[in-house]
């Protein structure tokens, strides 16, 4: 009979070993791509695939970076994600803000409008789209990759059932103490709502770091391009002629910002897991 | 007024006015517009490669769009600066390259639909036929007839400036010329005693050394890719006396018993002599040749292995065979095309011209290149380079001189995506194995084929 230490040891063992399967099978991909950044083209063809480079090719890295302006779309990508987290997070709050907590003639009927524009595929909104953003001449412009998403119907779904759960007690004393429609939200709501401006967060950051199809119909210039567009520009139509260990030292090498995000705000995200039953 | 009522009529007035703003920048299409003829009043001085119809001085932003990437772009942009700097030194060039393949033909409808086209954009010879019938290019006869460019169309492959045409109208210049032929392993194949295939091959014989070279689940005499790849399947239906579609495009050929026997033989290769790679091997396996799986593979004719094969192993290339109704070789390419909506068409064309009869230019078209260009007389120039020349010495005879002999256009028609998706549908059972008889799926491909295009001439 096993006493209760041995017990939980062997637990604990099988725990930790279906956990390194797991671990292993999600970090291969990504070791996948590190080893191929440093392989020469002839090896990323080779089959049986080979898990180590003959010779690792630093210089692919450089060859990647020299080709094309990846510090440019680096930059772009940057600049573009935050200005869409920012702004998502201000309107989706302020939307949620007012579908939860203010009363006002056909509140639920304009909420579920706006649901169901989330019923509505892209491509059905793309020309429209597109001929908008040309007579405001916003083609070719990172306006037109931040303006157009600065609206979310499930971030502002997210927000106002967030903020349904905070309790109308809070509001009503605020009320009383004399505090505006303005003041209840910036000092009452948003300081409740930490968690789903961290999970809304981000989502949007991520949706919008690799956005493609929006951008590539609205960039033309080689400097207003994103990230996604430039990883790109290497891929040839002939399948063989396309240099993806280049791709790869390029992905690699740009992937780390998200990387880094994700570390700092693991524990948002976990809890945005959590909050919104959803996974990015 | 009730506040009820004044939220609705407010509700309305905002609905209203955003219909009536959509209408407008939706309905700016003026269709007359694009029917007014070009006008080719020579007001400035004409060199050898403008036309004198654009003030020299022009400013603005002239925008081009290709599917080229990072690294097969530099060839392209040396001479559009070198066109730009010299001719129109007070225009922005904005260079929209490295979109892939896919991705391009995504965007390009995009930008003509929603009226902001590039003024010159990349064209392949499958989708030529659907911008051209839809009035989305501009037709480029008349420049051609006003400044025609030195050896049109009379030096270019009359496969290429064919394909290119819609209802007798050029409305693309070729820029390059692919074909197909036969990629040989040699250290595979020196352990069979034969010699290597030569253009009076038959498909019977290319079997015999298919079977002789294959060995089980290791090594695969003969690779001719998917039958789901329909433009590259259709020489070996034309050398069986088989085609897709009648001379008018109005009635399918699907039902013909040499075009049933093509596909039996292909599918043959694969379920019955099991001499071809199964789904399951090239799965995930791009390039059996490459990988040293298969000891002949059907490819375009590009050196593009060289950098990929490095030194595994040796190899050359050799003709595709002969069938009962003579040889035939695959022929496609590429080329450029002026949008209807473009708004410097003389220039763009004028580029066009310069890029693409220039000799100077076609050198390094050629060069750097990875096929030949479409000018006949530059052939030298798209040959293999380096130590490639030893490798591939008859790389000319299959790729050039066979090619222009016996090389067939694919009859593409004006909604060739849609009806390749139906083809796919149905070959893919043949090349899955879920369906070994071919003319069971033929017959059927040959009532879809005839449905649509009923529907497509209608």
């Amino acid at each position: 009979m096993l006493n209760k230490s041995t017990y939980n040891n062997i637990a604990d063992g099988f725990t930790y070993t279906l956990l390194i399967i797991f671990s292993v099978i999600v970090v291969l991909p990504f070791l996948w791509m590190i080893l191929s950044s440093l392989k020469t083209a002839g090896e990323i063809w080779t089959f049986p695939p080979v898990f180590l480079p003959k010779k690792f090719q630093w210089s692919n890295y450089l060859e990647a970076w020299k080709a094309l302006p990846f510090d440019r779309f680096l930059f772009n990508s940057l600049f573009v994600t935050v200005c869409v987290t920012i702004g998502q997070l201000f309107t989706c709050s302020l939307g949620g803000f007012a579908f939860a907590r203010l009363r006002f003639p056909g509140r639920d009927s304009l909420f579920l409008m706006y649901m169901a524009t989330m019923m509505i595929p892209f491509p059905v909104l793309m020309i429209p789209l597109f001929i908008i953003m040309q007579n405001l001449g916003w083609i070719d412009t990172l306006k037109s990759l931040i303006i157009p998403c600065l609206f979310s119907a499930w971030g502002t779904f997210l927000m106002r059932q967030f903020m349904m759960g905070i309790p109308r007690a809070l509001e009503d004393a605020a009320k009383i103490d004399g505090c505006s429609y303005w003041g209840l939200y910036w000092k009452i709501i948003v300081p409740l709502c930490k968690p789903v401006f961290a999970t809304l967060g981000i989502f949007t950051f991520m949706g919008t770091w690799n956005q493609f199809f929006w951008p590539l119909i609205m960039i033309n210039t080689i400097s207003n391009k994103t990230l996604p567009l430039g990883l790109v520009m290497f891929q040839t139509r002939i399948a063989a002629e396309t240099p993806w260990h280049f791709i790869m030292a390029a992905s690699c090498a740009t992937i780390l910002p998200i990387i880094v995000l994700f570390i700092i705000g693991q524990k948002y995200y976990v809890k945005g897991i959590v909050t919104s039953g959803l996974k990015g | 007024m009730i506040r009820r009522d004044f939220l609705k009529r407010l509700g309305q007035l905002g609905v209203g006015t955003y219909g009536l703003s959509l209408w407008r920048l939706c309905g700016n299409g003026d269709k007359s517009e694009l029917r007014k003829p070009l006008s080719f009043d020579v007001k400035y001085p004409q060199t050898e490669w403008t036309m004198g119809v654009v003030d020299p001085q022009i400013s603005g932003v002239f925008k081009i769009m290709s599917w080229e990437s990072a690294f097969q772009f530099k060839k392209w942009n040396l001479i559009i600066d070198t066109f730009f700097k010299t001719y129109y030194p007070n225009l922005k060039v904005q260079l929209d390259w490295g979109i892939s393949f896919g991705n391009y033909n995504t965007k390009l409808p995009v930008l003509l639909a929603g009226g902001s086209p590039p003024d010159l954009v990349w064209m392949h010879n499958t989708r030529v036929k659907s911008f051209a019938s839809i009035d989305l290019l501009q037709k480029l006869d008349p420049f051609l007839e006003f400044f025609k460019p030195e050896g049109w169309p009379e030096e270019y492959y009359a496969t290429q400036v064919g394909e290119f045409q819609y209802e007798n109208s050029q409305y693309a210049y070729p820029y390059d010329y692919a074909t197909g032929g036969l990629y040989i392993n040699l250290d595979m194949y020196k352990e069979i005693d034969e010699e290597l295939p030569n253009e009076n091959w038959t498909f019977d014989d290319l079997l015999r050394v298919g079977k002789k070279l294959s060995k089980g689940n290791r090594q695969f005499g003969l690779n001719f890719g998917s039958e789901a790849s329909a433009e590259y399947q259709y020489w070996i239906l034309r050398s069986f006396g088989g085609d897709w579609f009648n001379a008018e495009r109005t009635e399918s050929k699907f039902n013909l018993p040499e075009t049933i026997a093509a596909y039996q033989w292909m599918n043959d290769l694969r379920w019955k002599h099991k001499v071809a790679p199964l789904p399951e091997v090239t799965q995930g396996r791009p390039q059996p040749f490459v990988d040293g799986v298969v000891a002949i593979d059907f490819n375009l004719g590009a050196p593009a292995f060289a950098d990929l094969l490095e030194d595994k192993f040796n190899w050359t290339v050799a003709p595709t065979p002969r069938g009962d109704k003579g040889r035939f070789q695959f022929i496609g390419g590429s080329a450029l095309s002026i949008p209807q909506k473009a708004v410097h068409k003389h220039i763009a064309y004028e580029l066009i011209r310069y890029m693409l009869s220039n000799p100077e230019n076609l050198k390094i078209i050629g060069k750097m290149g990875r096929m030949f260009v479409s000018r006949m007389s530059m052939y030298e120039y798209g040959l293999p380079q380096g130590k490639l020349v030893s490798k591939l010495s008859n790389y000319k005879k299959v790729f050039y001189d066979l090619a222009r002999r016996d090389g067939v256009s694919v009859p593409f028609i004006s909604k060739y995506q849609e009806w390749e998706n139906i083809y796919r549908r149905n070959m893919e059972l043949l090349y899955y194995g879920e369906e070994l008889d071919a003319k069971k799926v033929c017959l059927k491909l040959h009532e879809a084929t005839n449905r649509f295009l009923a529907d497509m001439n209608s």
